[in-house]
């Protein structure tokens, strides 16, 4: 395979896995369940695969810098609280703190993914 | 309604960008995979069948608009997967069905008892199938997977949150008789489908290359856009009549191109009304109608994938048309839009 698209098809793969698990646990853990659980999958299915495939865009093949690199990934993180944020403010009947919950779930699956890309490299 | 027809706006173009998008990964990976059978299968059981019990779950969640963005999102992953067709197969169809599922079950409850808006939501995915596949060779992914990225954030942006309908008190559970007559009316709908599916997949024609082709596609895109709006102006019964017995008849006549493309326009004029019938069969569930529908489209494939003998003969398209007209009549002595 292309080592372009074996890279790709990693780094997507293995973020959507990580991310689903990592927020969902994350949503029990605030009291969610049932439909709501289902709503937290589908907004990361929504998320996840244009947030790794824009900072792949970006920070590989846009701006190979790591200082650009690490403002990207913020920024796009940034972008990507906002847009949960919305879609569960939305269904306001399930999530009555759409920010917080937004804000925190992804705080925790950037922390945790981070660190075990740490792990896995050193 | 300005609002809603700018939603059903929205939902065509992405309707078309989606098939475009599924069409052109399809064809690009499948050119020459060994799996070309089985990822065909794969991909057509991912966007027709489970099209149902995603049907299910808008039902329950509402907000169409967030697995209609969630699909386009899922098919640009898809692009990922270019040398693993299988994989490909998966994912570019949940991605498809779930934005089918989406817009079809949104545009569905919020059509208002018409079948026009079902149409201009419907057509467009036949051209964009038509030419994703004639464009799959010919043109870089990057721009592909752009366009389902800012699909889903013009989708999630620009769309209205349509609630999910809920039980309330003064609506009185449904009687035993009502719900048989509503099984009866989705059983014939469905069999429409499933045959009307058959039939599209059994179409050959010798002039049906270069220009024709082309023409051939415009014909099912202007077929369904005109079929909603038919209904909604003519009624289902008239129009259902009308366009599938001059459809059998010019159908008799499609070895001539002219005659061949006519009678695949009005052949094609039911599929909105068919949607229309179902959701109003349960109108509490309009996504689980649409997906019932969607897996009748799946049932309809099935003949031609496994080899059984396709007739291709004027005759048989021409009772394909009639016997459909069997099933939708009685479909629509039951639904209220006769």
């Amino acid at each position: 395979m292309n080592p372009f698209l074996r890279f790709l098809v990693l780094s997507l793969s293995i973020s959507l896995g990580l991310t689903l698990a990592i927020e969902i646990i994350g949503a029990l853990i605030a009291g969610k369940r049932g439909r709501a659980l289902v709503i937290v999958l589908l907004v990361n299915v929504l998320t996840n695969p244009p947030a790794v495939l824009a900072s792949v865009c970006i920070t590989g093949l846009l701006f190979p810098l790591p200082a650009v690199e690490k403002l990207c990934i913020l920024a796009i993180e940034a972008a990507v609280v906002c847009v949960e944020a919305l879609v569960y403010r939305s269904w306001w009947e399930y999530f009555w703190h759409p920010w917080r919950l937004s804000l925190a779930l992804n705080a925790a699956s950037f922390v945790l993914g981070t660190l075990m890309q740490l792990l896995i490299l050193f | 309604m300005v609002k809603q027809r700018g939603m059903t706006a929205i939902y065509a173009a992405a309707h078309f960008a989606v098939d475009f998008a599924c069409a052109y990964f399809m064809y690009r990976a499948l050119g020459g995979a060994e799996a070309r059978l089985t990822a065909l299968l794969l991909y057509n059981f991912c966007a027709f069948a489970l099209q149902m019990p995603f049907g299910v779950l808008t039902d329950r969640l509402g907000n169409g608009r967030v697995f209609s963005a969630a699909g386009c999102a899922l098919v640009a992953f898809a692009a990922a997967f270019e040398e693993l067709p299988l994989m490909l197969s998966i994912v570019a169809g949940t991605g498809n069905a779930l934005f089918h599922i989406g817009g079809g079950r949104d545009v569905l409850a919020t059509s208002g008892g018409k079948a026009g808006r079902l149409g201009a939501f419907v057509s467009p995915g036949a051209f964009g199938l038509f030419l994703g596949a004639y464009l799959s060779g010919r043109l870089p992914s990057a721009p592909v997977i752009a366009a389902m990225c800012v699909s889903a954030a013009v989708i999630l942006a620009a769309c209205p949150c349509v609630k999910a309908k809920r039980a309330g008190a003064d609506q009185l559970p449904m009687s035993r008789g009502v719900r048989i007559k509503a099984l009866l009316v989705l059983s014939a709908a469905f069999l429409a489908v499933c045959l009307r599916s058959y039939g599209g997949f059994l179409f050959s024609f010798d002039w049906k290359t270069g220009a024709w082709s082309w023409a051939f596609v415009m014909c099912v895109v202007l077929g369904k856009t005109l079929g909603g709006f038919a209904c909604d102006r003519f009624g289902g019964a008239l129009t259902a009549a009308a366009s599938l017995t001059a459809g059998a008849v010019l159908f008799l006549l499609s070895k001539n191109p002219v005659a061949g493309c006519a009678a695949v326009l009005l052949f094609n004029m039911t599929m909105p009304l068919t949607l229309r019938i179902a959701a109003d069969a349960l109108p509490q569930d309009a996504g689980f109608s649409f997906g019932l529908l969607t897996f009748a489209l799946f049932l309809g494939f099935l003949p031609t994938y496994l080899g059984l003998p396709a007739p291709g003969e004027e005759w048989v398209y021409a009772a394909i048309c009639a016997v459909t007209l069997l099933f939708i009549f009685p479909a629509l002595r039951g639904s209220r839009k006769a």
